[in-house]
Formats: C-alpha cells, sequence, structure tokens
C-alpha cells in the first residue's frame, strides 16, 4: 500500500484535532470520513479538515470500501466495540490510550486485529517523544549502567467532560496518567510489572466520581522498582497542561527527562489572565506517532506500540485500582 | 555567655562547629570524640579542651548544654547523660536508634527540665521556611500532596562507615529520609500509613527506596531517598506540595543564583547565603536558652519522625503496607 486513507471515529478526545491536522499535512495519507455520534462536532470538524464524508454513525464509516485505516477517539469505554468492528471490516487501527477499560474487552480488541490481520496500535505518544527516544537509547547503550529504579511523573489540569466520568473513562486519572509512563517503562526495561502497590483518591476536586489522584509503587520482574505519579494535581494557573518527567536511576549514572525545558516562556496575558505560560518548541511527537501508523500499514510491519502493550498498560493501572481498595500489594499474572 | 560542649567531631560535629562563631550567645568549650586528633582539629579554633571520653566531657560543671553529634545509636546515652547532668541538650536527628530509646530519652527530658531540641535542620532551611508559609498561609488551598526527594552520592565519610550499617544506622530511611518525613508531618499532620520499596548496593545496605504515605488527614505523599546516585552527583534536594487551589515548589537544583564559568569550561554552581540552616538551628536553640522558651521542634515531633522512618524501614523489609503507630 503507498496512500492510506484514513477515517476519524470520534473527536470526544482532544488528541483526535491533532492527529486530524497531522493526517491532512501526510503525503502518503489522506483523511477521507469523520464519524462521530455529535453530528454537530462532527459536522465542524468535517469543515475544519475539509473532509466531505460524514458519519453518525461510526459502522457507516467502516462499511466504506475505500477506508484502510481508523484513528479510534472515542470516551475510554467505546474503544472496544469500536476496534472490534473496525477489524471485522479489515481496517487499520489506531486507538487513543488508554486501550480499554477491562482487560476482556483489550483482549477482544488484540484478538479481532489478530483475527482480520489489521494493525491494532495504541496511541502511546511518548514512545515518539525524541527526547524520550534518545533518553532511551542511552539506558540501552548502558550509559548509566543497569538501571535499578525509575520514578515518573505525569501530572495534569482536570480534564473536562468523559473523561471524569466512570461510566465513559473506566477510571481517573490513575488509568489516564499511569498508562503512559508504565509503557514507557516497559519500553525502557524490555521487562514486566511483577507487582504493584498504589494509593488513590479524589482530593483535589472532591465533587469527582472518579480518582483524581494516585501514586504508584511497582516492582519488575528484574527486582526494578519504579514510582509513578499520575494525579490531576496541577492548578489552572499552572503554566501548561501539565508536567511530565522521567528519572532512571542506574548502576553508574543517572538520567533524567522534562518536558519543562524545550519550552519558550510567556509572561503575558492569555484568555484574559495573567499567567506564565509554557509554549512548547520541542520535536513534534504527535507528528511522529501518526506517521508511524501509516508507515508501519505501508510497510507491513508491527507497530511501536501494539494492542498487547496497550494491554499490559491497562492491566497495571486496574491491579492499582484493586491495590488502593484492598491496601495491599497486587501480583500480576505472570 | 552559654557555654557548649560538642559530642562526636566527625562530619556533622564539624559542621555544627564551624557554625559557633556566628551564634553570638554561645561558645564551644569542649570537644570529645574517640579519635583525640579529630576532637583536637575542631576545638583548635575555639581553644577549647579536648576528650576522648564523653563522659568526662559531661562532668564538666561549667557547661551550659552539650550537643551531640555522635552516631546514631549513642545519641541516647548521651543526651540522658546530659540531662542527667542538668545540661540542655541539642542532639543531631534522628533522636535515637530506636523507638524505646527516644521515648526513654523524652521521660528523661521531662523528669529533669532541661531544653531538649532534636536537630532537624530542614526546618531552618530558607528555601524550606518559605514554602511551609506559603501552604500557611492558604495560598495553595488545602494540602493534598506531597513529593519530597533527597539524592545523593553514597556518603562515604562516616566513622568506620556506619552510615552503610544499617543495624547502626537505620539506614537511609532512618538517617537521611527522616528530614522529609519530619517536615512533611510538620506539613501534613500525623501520618497513617506507610508503604516503602528499596534497592540494596550488591550485598550491602539499601541504597535506594521510595516510600508512599497516607496521612490521617486522607494526604498523600512520595518520598525518594537516594545514596545510589553517580560519584560527584551534586546533592540534590526537592519538595513539592500539591494543594486544592494551587502548587508550590522547590528544587536545590534551579537555586543556585550564582554560576561561575572558568576558562576550561568548569562550572560552579552556587546558592549563597550569610547564614545557613546550622547557624540559624543553634542561634534558635541559643536563644531560646536565653529567653527560657521553648525551641520550635517539640521532642514528641522528633519521635513522630523517627516513628514514621523506622516504620518505612519495616515496610521495606517485609514488603507489606505498615500502619504508622502513634508515636507518644
Amino acid at each position: 500500500m503507498s496512500h492510506v486513507r484514513v477515517g476519524m471515529m470520534s473527536y470526544a478526545h482532544l488528541h483526535a484535532y491533532k492527529y486530524s491536522a497531522v493526517l491532512k499535512g501526510l503525503e502518503g495519507a489522506s483523511l477521507v470520513a469523520i464519524a462521530d455520534e455529535q453530528p454537530a462536532r462532527a459536522r465542524q470538524a468535517a469543515k475544519r479538515f475539509e473532509v466531505e464524508q460524514v458519519y453518525s454513525d461510526y459502522q457507516e464509516l467502516l462499511d466504506c470500501s475505500d477506508i484502510d485505516a481508523v484513528v479510534i477517539c472515542s470516551p475510554n469505554a467505546q474503544h472496544a466495540a469500536q476496534a472490534v468492528a473496525a477489524a471485522r471490516a479489515g481496517k487499520h487501527i489506531l486507538c487513543e490510550k488508554p486501550l480499554a477499560t477491562t482487560v476482556a474487552d483489550a483482549q477482544r480488541m488484540i484478538a479481532a486485529a489478530q483475527q482480520a490481520g489489521v494493525i491494532l496500535q495504541t496511541a502511546f505518544v511518548c514512545r515518539y517523544d525524541w527526547t524520550l527516544v534518545l533518553a532511551r537509547e542511552k539506558v540501552l547503550a548502558g550509559a548509566i549502567g543497569k538501571p535499578l529504579a525509575l520514578s515518573g511523573f505525569n501530572r495534569g489540569n482536570c480534564p473536562p467532560g468523559w473523561f471524569t466520568d466512570p461510566e465513559q473513562a473506566g477510571g481517573g486519572a490513575v488509568l489516564d496518567h499511569s498508562v503512559h509512563l508504565t509503557d514507557l517503562f516497559r519500553w525502557f526495561l524490555d521487562d514486566e510489572v511483577e507487582e504493584v502497590y498504589a494509593q488513590a483518591g479524589t482530593l483535589f476536586h472532591p465533587k469527582l466520581k472518579v480518582d483524581d489522584c494516585g501514586l504508584l509503587s511497582l516492582r519488575f520482574r528484574s527486582g526494578v522498582i519504579a514510582s509513578v505519579d499520575p494525579s490531576w494535581s496541577r492548578p489552572p494557573s499552572f503554566p501548561t497542561w501539565g508536567d511530565f518527567f522521567l528519572t532512571i536511576l542506574g548502576t553508574k549514572g543517572v538520567l533524567s527527562t522534562s518536558d519543562a525545558r524545550q519550552v519558550v516562556s510567556v509572561y503575558g496575558s492569555q484568555r484574559g489572565r495573567q499567567r506564565l505560560v509554557w509554549e512548547p518548541w520541542g520535536a513534534d511527537y504527535d507528528q511522529a506517532m501518526v506517521e508511524d501508523f501509516i508507515a508501519s500499514i505501508c510497510q507491513q510491519r508491527p507497530p511501536h506500540a501494539s494492542g498487547e502493550d496497550g494491554l499490559r498498560a491497562l492491566e497495571i493501572a486496574l491491579a492499582a485500582y484493586q491495590s488502593a481498595k484492598s491496601g495491599r500489594p497486587v501480583r500480576l499474572r505472570s | 555567655m552559654l557555654r557548649a560542649g560538642i559530642i562526636g567531631a566527625g562530619f556533622i560535629g564539624k559542621v555544627h562547629a564551624r557554625s559557633y562563631p556566628q551564634v553570638s550567645g554561645a561558645q564551644v568549650v569542649a570537644v570529645a570524640d574517640p579519635s583525640r586528633q579529630r576532637a583536637a582539629r575542631l576545638a583548635k579554633a575555639f581553644g577549647a579542651d579536648v576528650y576522648t571520653d564523653p563522659w568526662q566531657l559531661l562532668k564538666r560543671r561549667d557547661l551550659d548544654m552539650v550537643d551531640i553529634c555522635a552516631p546514631t545509636p549513642l545519641h541516647h546515652q548521651y543526651a540522658i547523660g546530659a540531662m542527667r547532668a542538668g545540661k540542655h541538650v541539642l542532639c543531631e536527628k534522628p533522636i535515637a536508634r530506636t523507638l524505646a530509646q527516644a521515648k526513654r530519652t523524652v521521660e528523661v527530658w521531662q523528669e529533669t527540665g532541661v531544653q531538649f531540641m532534636v536537630a532537624h535542620d530542614l526546618r531552618f532551611c530558607p528555601d524550606y521556611r518559605r514554602l511551609k508559609a506559603v501552604v500557611d498561609r492558604g495560598d495553595i488551598g488545602q494540602p493534598q500532596m506531597a513529593y519530597a526527594a533527597r539524592l545523593s552520592a553514597f556518603p562515604n565519610w562516616s566513622w568506620q562507615n556506619w552510615y552503610a550499617n544499617e543495624q547502626l544506622s537505620g539506614g537511609l530511611l532512618v538517617d537521611m529520609a527522616i528530614h522529609d518525613f519530619d517536615f512533611l508531618l510538620w506539613l501534613l499532620g500525623p501520618a497513617q500509613t506507610v508503604f516503602t520499596r528499596g534497592v540494596k548496593a550488591p550485598n550491602a545496605h539499601f541504597h535506594y527506596a521510595h516510600a508512599t504515605v497516607r496521612f490521617q488527614s486522607g494526604a498523600l505523599a512520595l518520598i525518594e531517598a537516594s545514596w545510589a546516585h553517580p560519584k560527584g552527583y551534586r546533592f540534590r534536594q526537592t519538595l513539592e506540595v500539591m494543594g486544592t487551589r494551587g502548587v508550590v515548589n522547590l528544587d536545590s537544583d534551579s537555586a543556585n543564583s550564582l554560576v561561575t564559568v572558568t576558562s576550561g569550561g568548569q562550572r560552579i554552581e552556587e546558592s549563597p547565603l550569610p547564614e545557613d540552616d546550622y547557624v540559624l538551628e543553634i542561634r534558635h536553640f541559643v536563644d531560646c536558652l536565653a529567653r527560657h522558651q521553648s525551641p520550635e521542634i517539640p521532642p514528641e515531633e522528633a519521635i513522630s519522625a523517627l516513628a514514621l522512618a523506622l516504620a518505612a524501614r519495616t515496610s521495606l523489609l517485609k514488603g507489606k503496607p505498615v500502619a504508622v503507630p502513634e508515636a507518644l
């Protein structure tokens, strides 16, 4: 395949707009159809991205024989049904993280994609962050010796809408934000988590029906340990949506990454509010991820973050909830 | 002028000793250390007397206060001995190696009526103090989460390497992370449960640990402590507190107000202050003695810090969450 025709499935997750913009600019792909259960949102996106085929029913989009691939950005709980239907219709799939809200759903998605022989990629954008790509290369090359302990922070503002609806999101901050870090840990270490201990709570936005904060303590099979802070603890006055940093301590050194460095600091007034704003200028990881999705379809190779990777990160988050509830460490199946 | 005796002329004894000239109202008149040479080196600057036996120092009638800078497992003996001899006591953290020793020390303190403060110097660091003031003022709303880290290469300077002996020092949780445990207790109130994981140096002590603490208020904290950072790594301490209406943080790595780059590319980063936390801490204690006021750090709080550090250590050894005991 030399040109991939893509359909967007839902704009519920705001990343959909970014992915659409990237697709519009790619030579090897085109954005040809949009489906969204909210017709107004679908029409608006279609206008913005100059797309002619607009559907309010996802199946109608999947029935189009001229579409090769879909990008799923619906609320988490809908990922499974949409991905399974997409796989059955023979479409390659890029699915927003978390892959699903239950292990059974994630497994169904993986099985359906396998059966249909289509790609199922989990949208773990951090694997395409150039700083993290280089960090991993250094770790693999032994720059800090053998890794001993990792700590990861992915804290953000409290997201709006369905993100805080337990039915649609399947969880709160722990699910939403831990998966990026646990996926990176697995990717850096080429190892699986063996035991999870976690605390979770709703401490910042007491009216929420989901957790808005937590702390995870992980042990990998190799004995490497890791901590994660996935909380929605950044106030509206924070200079950006959130922060993301990672430290890896090894036997011969330590390595740290931060997303708060490749920014310009703006001391201005934005949306009427006087505050410091960080505007990033680092390499575009969304672009790199969508390009890689298209490239993996064209080259018929596995994606860099598979459905299996999505499932593993989901299992860790769900074990964290189980631990937070029971107050005890939870062992993952091997 | 108060007359002070220092017990222990090792790393922290030296730090304390060099602070006294900046504390008007106290002078060092005696130094004790099993190594006469080490004691003499400290004593020289003050023309102070030298002892190889701390008990001989404690016998001196003209001492008003004793500053205990000996290794942790000796704290309680000398603190109790000094109190019984009627001396005021400033004692390095932790208050003692075990809770029983700590409680006994506090009992004797209450019987004797001398002044007693455990030197949790973080409470006198200007950056930590400023952060505490911001939280107390309500600027970030109700504090709900915290992250504290203390990262360093292994401190290889201790007497017979006692830091590495967990029976003696309690390991990096009891010796180092206790700074953060104490500060977080001061900030967030009593702790409820702690869960700790760690990594051991080959066939040796734990040299990295992370602990998650739930406080009785419901607040959560992550504490990171490392002695496993590479040789030459510049000691780093950071604290972030997250509240219902905002976030406040400090980081020693981004506090360097003076940067000098010399020909050849050597880069020196400094955060200069006319008086460091040790001067402020010793001056506070000396001022309290002069004014007959209670020091800012009640001994009971030093016990709570030890209780949390020991619970964190128990969790580390057992691999299970541990309920933090009510200290007193």
